[in-house]
């Protein structure tokens, strides 16, 4: 019964924007506790994987840090109390280090976890819901349909971020005159809300967009379905935010035991807040 | 040397007439300005010294129309046919001045736009036209010889360089002037120069010109070159580096802007009033080497005191554009603090009234310079360039550190920038200290950074520069900022971490009270610092460092154990023997041994198993290339980085790349 029924609402929708009818009215927000459930054993799996990845990191540049200072005492421990006993010497000596394969490693590994979250998303927002298609197929599907999703949006993304960078730049090499600095400083925060709400939008409708095709609609269904949902970006930017403030926390917590627990703490939160985000997002489009 | 009593002004017709006495109200006017002044350094009767000056600001041509008198005792044993005149302004006349070849057009990475310059209209010794004669030479007085990139890429090209030859006029440097005098000047005479000319400043650059409305008049008259007492004349072109070097004299200055125009200048304010639809404002300062003032109609003030240690008071103004309320703020406590500072270890600012000009954004070519009793810093934070996090601060505490060297320790900044600049980057240095506490006084963000590391890591890189001790022209391949600025900071920081910052306090503080208002040179700080440390101080470590950039390098072997012993070597060169402490830590806990200062080996046999050996563990080295080899460990003895402090920072990028 529930098949006919999304079969019909889907033949209805059609209809609907073949005929350029008005948009539908609005819908009560779904409620998506039960999807967040769902897909905790996902947003565990996620955090730990990319806790792993950062350990990765961490240890390359340890060792590359380790190797760069020579047989010194612990620089970062010196560096503590203001002091860089070896830093600019290795600094000046940067080339001949092992730093820079540290660096390219760094790069490497970053790229390639970009594309390996495109699979771990699908894995994450697939786990919240109860219908998806199973198997490997339709998933290795999905991861697919979820990467072309993105170049599909590749455009838009790249205006966010000219935006971005372009309107406070153009601003801020364009005031002259004035002495108030005020003015500079309004007109600063004013030239990045476009971009911000752009992207903010972006990735909202992108979001969106993963979630269908990761319940198996198609890429341009997906886009338009979640370009028709666009007004979850209110809620995409709550958690967003939210989640920008527990990392900002968390990496001023530094190194020490405790600090590094409350760290580890916000950084889980921070995870919780996105589940929480992909949550909505799958239950927000329609069937 | 005493001076010569100094005499009223004479004329050239009648040099009998010059040994006039003194009236007695002549007399009572200077007891009473004697009386009225605090600070207990300034002398305000009967200067050597006199400038007399009327400036009109036109705001819409950033012009000023200017006219006085000058009053020059000649303070030599020698009688001079001729004097010299420092015609700064003509820097920015056209490209091919010293300071622009010097400069390369550019300072702090402003580049320059525009010109300006000083037209001299009237010269006069009583009826005597002195302008005739007057006129720039053809090469720089003080011998120096300009670095000239486009002369060089000329010949490379075999093109024509006849366009930019000095002896062209059009292209000569006529930023200071000869001036023949009709008969000699006889040690001790005074005479009177009446003086007429027009400025036109520049769009703000190097420290001079306009921006909008907002107009710093510095470097603007006709001023005297110093006459040494041998009876040469130490003038010298505006240089891309130092600029400073004169008598120290009373300056009364007249300025006249639109009426409603903020006016901030050298000296007290003696009178405020609008006549003619001008307002007029008069500034009397006594015993200071230049004169300046700043002016716009929209800068607001804020103004407090610090109190000297006799109860009087020090009256600050800063001088801000609107909405810089905070960044006026902050720069009066360091003000306040810098004061406080400087007054202990220094001697106590002596002057009543300082003045703090924070600029507006987009007058970046002002920010950062000192006047007398007036200096420019630096705005909000996003208006420093290349700068890192706190320099606001430390641009403030610098160019307040510049009221004592050179403001009232009058060196030569051309000849001898380390004793201007160099100790002024030690003293901000160590008033940072103060300010932020020794493991912030370079940042505080993102992690803490002794600022004297910052300082010795940019002293010590790089390419051989010639040593502190070199004048600003000496470095026309690049390298002044940090020799002059850093590396002598860096000498005198060595110094104060080996011997004890109390020390050097005190041997700083000697130097400046000796030399209060005088005209110093290295071998006078080096007599300070002997009588306080020995006469070793200069031999062995001032002279070598300021005169050689020797360095003190260390470098230990890797420990070597055996029979429960642990033998430790080492190697000292770069020519400084600093006595040192070498720390040994391993199996057997911690143990220290000094490594004195008159050994350039070190050979350490301990009992006990010591895996790390570590020269200068508390970091009073700052002379150092390289601190590398420093420190020595066995293999796996060492404390490794560890993963900690980078975990969370890629937790957060791989979260927010990530899904």
């Amino acid at each position: 019964m529930r098949v006919d029924t999304h079969s019909a609402r889907i033949s209805l929708e059609t209809e609907q924007m073949a005929a350029a009818t008005p948009p539908p009215p609005k819908r009560r927000v779904p409620f998506s506790g039960k999807a967040f459930v769902r897909g905790l054993p996902a947003t565990v799996v996620v955090h730990v994987i990319g806790g792993l990845v950062a350990l990765m990191l961490s240890n390359t540049w340890a060792n590359a840090l380790d190797a760069a200072a020579g047989a010194g005492p612990d620089p970062l421990a010196a560096m503590s109390t203001g002091g860089a006993p070896t830093f600019f010497e290795t600094m000046r000596g940067f080339s001949e280090t092992t730093l820079p394969w540290a660096i390219a490693s760094a790069l490497t590994t970053l790229v390639l976890w970009w594309f390996a979250s495109l699979a771990l998303q699908m894995l994450w927002l697939r786990s919240m819901r109860d219908d998806a298609p199973r198997g490997a197929k339709a998933f290795f599907g999905s991861v697919l349909r979820g990467g072309f999703v993105t170049l599909a949006m590749i455009g838009p993304l790249m205006v966010a971020w000219a935006l971005l960078i372009g309107l406070p730049a153009l601003w801020h090499l364009g005031f002259r005159g004035d002495p108030d600095p005020r003015w500079h400083d309004y007109g600063m925060i004013v030239s990045l809300l476009p971009g911000v709400l752009t992207y903010a939008g972006w990735a909202t409708v992108h979001d969106l967009a993963r979630a269908a095709v990761a319940r198996g609609d198609g890429i341009v269904r997906a886009i338009h379905l979640g370009w028709r949902e666009r007004d979850a970006m209110l809620r995409y930017a709550f958690w967003a935010l939210l989640g920008l403030g527990l990392t900002a926390v968390a990496v001023l917590q530094g190194s020490a035991a405790l600090g590094w627990l409350i760290a580890q703490s916000l950084l889980l939160l921070r995870t919780l807040c996105r589940a929480a985000w992909l949550a909505h997002a799958t239950v927000r489009l329609p069937e | 040397m005493p001076h010569p009593r100094p005499n009223r002004p004479t004329s050239p017709p009648a040099p009998r007439e010059r040994f006039v006495s003194r009236s007695h109200w002549t007399l009572g006017l200077a007891l009473l300005l004697a009386l009225h002044a605090v600070g207990p350094e300034i002398v305000r009767a009967d200067p050597a010294h006199q400038y007399t000056l009327q400036a009109r600001l036109d705001p819409a041509l950033h012009s000023v129309e200017g006219s006085g008198t000058i009053v020059w005792t000649n303070e030599s044993r020698v009688p001079q046919n001729e004097i010299w005149l420092h015609l700064y302004l003509n820097a920015f006349a056209h490209p091919r001045t010293v300071f622009m070849r010097e400069s390369g057009g550019q300072l702090r990475g402003v580049r320059f736009d525009g010109s300006g310059g000083i037209r001299v209209r009237t010269l006069r010794w009583g009826g005597h036209d002195l302008l005739p004669g007057a006129g720039s030479p053809a090469e720089p007085s003080d011998g120096s010889t300009v670095h000239d990139d486009d002369a060089e890429d000329a010949a490379d090209n075999d093109t024509d360089t006849t366009a930019a030859t000095d002896t062209d006029t059009d292209q000569r440097d006529e930023t200071e002037w000869r001036v023949p005098l009709p008969r000699a000047v006889a040690p001790g005479e005074s005479i009177s120069l009446e003086v007429e000319w027009t400025s036109r400043l520049p769009p703000v650059f190097a420290r001079s010109g306009y921006h909008g409305d907002f107009h710093v008049v510095a470097q603007w008259f006709p001023k005297l070159a110093r006459l040494e007492p041998d009876g040469t004349w130490a003038s010298f072109p505006y240089h891309g580096n130092g600029e400073f070097y004169a008598d120290y004299a009373r300056y009364d200055l007249t300025v006249e802007t639109p009426p409603g125009w903020q006016v901030g200048a050298t000296g007290e304010n003696v009178l405020d009033e609008v006549t003619g639809g001008w307002a007029r404002r008069r500034f009397v300062a006594d015993n200071v080497l230049d004169t300046v003032f700043v002016t716009a109609p929209w800068l607001r003030t804020l103004e407090s005191e610090v109190q000297r240690a006799d109860g009087s008071a020090i009256a600050i103004t800063v001088l801000f554009p609107p909405g810089y309320e905070s960044a006026a703020e902050r720069h009066l406590e360091v003000t306040r603090r810098g004061l406080a500072h400087y007054g202990r270890i220094l001697f106590e600012y002596p002057y009543d009234q300082l003045t703090v000009v924070v600029p507006p954004r987009g007058a970046d070519g002002a920010a950062g310079m000192e006047y007398p009793q007036l200096f420019i810093t630096a705005g909000p934070w996003f208006q420093m360039n290349a700068q890192p996090m706190g320099a606001h601060d430390e641009v403030t505490a610098h160019e307040l550190g510049h009221q004592w060297f050179q403001g009232m320790v009058g060196t030569h900044e051309v000849r001898w920038p380390m004793l201007d600049e160099g100790l002024t980057e030690w003293i901000t240095g160590d008033c940072l200290r103060e300010i932020h506490g020794p493991s912030r006084s370079g940042a505080s963000w993102p992690f803490p950074l002794d600022g004297f590391e910052i300082r010795r890591a940019v002293a010590l890189s790089g390419d051989a520069v010639p040593p502190p001790a070199t004048a600003a022209y000496g470095f026309p391949d690049g390298g002044y900022g940090k020799t002059i600025y850093f590396r002598t900071a860096s000498v005198l920081e060595t110094v104060a971490r080996t011997w004890g910052r109390a020390r050097i306090w005190r041997a700083l503080g000697r130097y400046a009270n000796d030399q209060k208002f005088k005209h110093p040179v290295p071998d006078d700080l080096f007599r300070a610092f002997d009588a306080e440390y020995g006469s070793w101080m200069s031999r062995r470590i001032l002279r070598p460092a300021l005169f050689e950039n020797a360095t003190a390098e260390h470098a230990l072997d890797a420990p070597v154990l055996g029979a429960g012993r642990t033998r430790v070597t080492g190697t000292r060169t770069g020519g400084l023997r600093l006595p040192t402490r070498v720390r040994l830590r391993g199996s057997s806990g911690e143990h220290e041994v000094r490594w004195d200062g008159h050994q350039d080996a070190l050979i350490v046999d301990v009992e006990g198993t010591y895996e790390i050996a570590e020269a200068d563990p508390y970091r009073r080295n700052m002379l150092d290339p390289d601190r590398r080899n420093d420190a020595v460990a066995l293999p796996g003895a060492r404390d490794d980085v560890g993963v900690g402090p980078f975990v969370a920072w890629f937790q957060t990028l791989i979260a927010w790349l990530g899904p």
